[in-house]
């Protein structure tokens, strides 16, 4: 806290008598001088500027839609919020074709439609820039919060981004945010920004050349104009979804044999496994003959303890991670509520990839403020009367924040579910990390049935540790264990020979495509998980639990591995990350990087315009079969081997399900379908009729299912929540 | 793969002038310098090129694995070639791709895009 000096005390009361006296935006801000802050959200604003207030009471004005506060903290203070980015990369000339290498920096307004908001929000900063004295970056300390803060001081401030200081904080606790404005560091990381430029530069190029090519060859095939994307990072990802996909597609099963041994010991029931797979059908039956035997023995008996490390503080994948494992959260959504967390200063930064948690963040504080929640009050109190507190660390690092922590603060106001079950797990993480370490202890035992082995194993826990701090999120089974002794007799209930068969292997889910991911280095921490979604979004996916790559998926990477191969493999976009970390540490620089990206492009755009043709031919068949699915209600009803799909009349411009063998000739099955709003099929059929069903969404919300047979009785079911 | 058989029906024909199919032969014209150019034969299930083979490379992995496999199914079960055919088309953990070519084995059938040749 600064202390208020007298002069300090007159200045506010200067600055506050100018706001009350001349209402209205900021009109007195011509007549003092001020520092000017910006943020990267509204809500980091606030919290900002209500932190910096000597009086915890900062002016909000609102102007056309756009507010900003005013402050007093030895000085005056106006704080003015960005919504994300204001500034984009869009091509200098404004042609369709590829490949295009002229681009540069422009106020979002001026390259995508929709955004008009940003033209009143810039004019808002810029109005606020021309008075200003000093400049503060108060954006999130990394890549995206370094570029939000560069481009606005650049472009909306007039080339401040060399005099501009920077703040550099983990939470938005008001504690934290003082001392760094106290301590502002006394220019941007230049290094950051440049990394971050490059990026978002070549990730442009690659985008707009290789869609373009897509889109282009499509449409030269077809005539009909339909957007395909790619990019540098969502390429090799689909390109590893379709490895996997190829090797279960084309799967082919092998039978192999179990057998198991149910026995008794001391009137306890266990099931034993024997000890190895059997290969063939005669061997496994030889051997179940051979164990026709009521009576068996113990062979061996095996106690171990293993001790269990406490888990490591969370870095956002192995929060997603764990958020997808236990609650079915996709990365995205978990991404979204840390960040509402994290404006709300209940949690610290979350876009890390650090596994470390430093003194400096002040344990014994954070526990103290956890002690006062009732359901932490126990584990807090537990670890604050330790004699000393050590996190169990992980491996990762990251330059510019720790891992996530709880700040201590509890919420005011009450959670949503979602919210509540991400802090918790927040906090008992962080709990945890301190605890001591857990022990185990397993027995192994070896059954012995006419000299055939078989096995069992049973566990319990010995040292709780840090499960206690961890629970409900650790998962473990604790056995009763028996007294068992070698050469103990068993009894033998029965042995069963049960036929298996070799497993394809699994499909992606978002938790295991996100570990996938950070394994191969594929895209930043910030963008996976919006990556999945783009994936989902373009539909080269379908299923949202088990990642199936759609017949479009397939095509789209086939073209690209046939006739580009380097922009789909890990290896270049593994090169491209390490680049731009090299950038980032001074080694290497943004215009070598991006001379060697045009290259790149200029000779795989080259390549792809040769074989437009045959690309086209196979993108548009890809297209239309997935048009198709998505229109395909069931089989018909009538003519036994036609599919009925919507369609639109021609005439009339009336939708209806129709039959695909009416184009032959051969079926006129017709249906009708409501004129309003989408109709998806639900691929299922009627319960009463056995018609196929569709359901009918209104605004996208308010949704019915509809049975295609007009004479069915239990014509219309009324559905409001969603399918 | 039924969707690709009446994809000229629903009136979304390539543009004829630039690709023609002539049975199982595809020739392309290069917008470029209006050169007419061979392609390869088209798989015996689906509408990709197709190898030496006959199948697309996607086809092809599934028959290797149904030739691969028949080895270890044989050891396991005694099983001859078409009673396997039928068992590892019943499976359910059968990939649909590999399955696709059992059924072509099978009846000897070609699923190709026979209905749209004249559209296309
Ligand atoms: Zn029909
Ligand atoms: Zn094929």
């Amino acid at each position: 806290m600064v202390a208020k000096t007298p002069s300090a005390s007159s200045n506010t009361w200067n600055c506050n008598l100018l706001m009350d006296k001349i209402a209205g935006g900021c009109v007195w801000l011509e007549l003092v001088k001020y520092t000017l802050i910006i943020t990267e959200k509204p809500a980091a604003a606030n919290r900002i500027a209500t932190a910096l207030d000597e009086r915890s009471k900062p002016k909000k004005t609102s102007q056309n839609g756009v507010p900003y506060y005013e402050a007093y903290r030895g000085g005056c203070i106006v704080v003015v919020p960005a919504i994300g980015h204001l500034y984009t990369i869009t091509s200098k000339q404004k042609i369709r074709g590829y490949p295009v290498f002229d681009y540069h920096w422009v106020p979002r307004y001026q390259a995508e439609k929709g955004a008009e908001r940003i033209r009143v929000w810039l004019k808002v900063i810029s109005d606020l820039a021309k008075n200003a004295e000093t400049f503060v970056d108060g954006c999130d300390f990394d890549i995206e919060g370094s570029i939000i803060g560069y481009t606005i001081l650049k472009y909306a401030c007039g080339e401040k981004q060399d005099t501009a200081k920077r703040m550099k904080y983990s939470t938005l606790t008001e504690e934290e945010l003082q001392a760094t404005y106290d301590n502002l560091l006394p220019h941007l990381d230049f290094a950051l920004i440049e990394a971050g430029l490059t990026r978002h530069e070549v990730d442009w190029l690659y985008g707009i050349n290789l869609s373009r090519a897509l889109t282009e060859a499509a449409k030269s095939a077809s005539g009909q104009y339909t957007t395909l994307s790619t990019g540098r990072v969502q390429g090799p990802t689909l390109r590893f979804l379709e490895e996997r996909e190829k090797d279960i597609q084309t799967f082919v099963p092998a039978p192999y044999w179990s057998l198991t041994a149910k026995i008794s010991i001391d009137n306890e029931v266990y099931i034993a496994e024997y000890e190895k797979t059997l290969k063939t059908l005669a061997e496994a039956k030889m051997i179940q003959a051979t164990t026709k035997t009521k009576a068996g023995t113990i062979d061996s008996v095996g106690v171990y303890e293993s001790t269990i490390n406490p888990p490591v503080p969370f870095d956002l994948g192995s929060l997603q991670s764990e958020g997808y494992k236990l609650f079915r959260y996709t990365p995205m959504r978990t991404s979204a509520i840390l960040q509402r967390l994290y404006l709300d200063a209940l949690i610290s930064y979350p876009r890390t990839s650090s596994q470390k948690l430093p003194p400096s963040i002040g344990y014994k504080n954070i526990l103290k403020k956890l002690q006062k929640a009732p359901a932490y009050t126990k584990q807090a109190t537990e670890l604050l009367i330790k004699p000393s507190l050590k996190p169990n660390e992980g491996k990762k690092i990251d330059p510019a924040h720790p891992a996530i922590y709880p700040t201590g603060n509890l919420s005011q106001k009450p959670l949503d579910a979602a919210s509540k079950n991400v802090f918790d797990l927040v906090v008992k993480r962080f709990l945890a990390v301190f605890a001591e370490p857990a022990v185990r202890q397993s027995v192994n035992a070896v059954v012995n049935l006419n000299g055939n082995l078989f096995r069992f194993s049973l566990m319990r826990t010995l040292v709780e540790g840090w499960f206690r701090f961890y629970r409900p999120y650790v998962q473990v089974k604790d056995d009763v264990l028996p007294p068992l002794s070698e050469g103990q007799p068993v009894e033998v209930l029965r042995v069963t020979l049960k036929e298996q068969y070799t497993q394809p292997p699994p499909r992606y889910n978002p938790r295991s495509l996100l570990l996938e991911m950070e394994e191969k280095e594929i895209g930043t921490k910030a963008t996976r998980a919006a990556t999945i979604q783009t994936l989902h979004d373009r539909k080269y996916l379908n299923g949202t639990d088990h990642l199936a790559v759609s017949a479009l998926g397939f095509e789209v990477t086939g073209v690209l591995e046939r006739y580009c191969p380097t922009v789909v493999s890990p290896k270049m976009t593994r090169m491209l990350e390490e680049k731009m970390e090299a950038i980032q540490q001074g080694r290497e620089n943004k215009q070598s990087v991006l001379a060697d990206t045009v290259k790149t492009l200029k000779r795989v755009t080259s390549e792809l315009k040769d074989k437009e043709a045959i690309i086209g031919m196979q993108l548009s068949l890809a297209l239309r079969q997935s048009w198709l699915n998505a229109r395909t209600v069931g089989a018909c009803l009538k003519c036994g081997d036609g599919q009925l799909i919507i369609l639109r009349s021609k005439k009339s411009g009336k939708r209806f399900v129709g039959c695909t063998n009416f184009f032959d000739g051969k079926c006129s099955a017709s249906y009708p379908l409501p004129q309003r709003g989408t109709v998806k099929p639900l691929g299922s059929t009627c319960k009463s009729c056995g018609a196929p069903m569709v359901a009918t969404y209104l605004r996208g919300k308010t949704s019915w299912r509809l049975c295609l047979n007009p004479q069915c009785t239990s014509k219309i079911t009324g559905n409001k929540a969603g399918i | 793969m039924f969707a690709q058989r009446f994809v000229s029906a629903l009136g979304f024909g390539l543009k004829t002038k630039k690709i023609k199919v002539n049975s199982t032969i595809v020739f392309i014209r290069s917008r470029r310098n209006g050169t007419e150019e061979r392609r390869t034969v088209k798989c015996k299930i689906c509408s990709r090129e197709a190898e030496a083979s006959g199948f697309c490379s996607l086809h092809l992995m599934a028959y290797r694995n149904i030739m691969e496999k028949y080895t270890v199914w044989q050891k396991a079960v005694k099983i001859e070639w078409g009673e396997y055919l039928v068992q590892i088309q019943k499976n359910s953990l059968t990939g649909e791709w590999a399955k696709e070519v059992v059924k072509n084995i099978i009846t000897g059938e070609h699923i190709d895009v026979g209905k749209n040749k004249k559209t296309l």
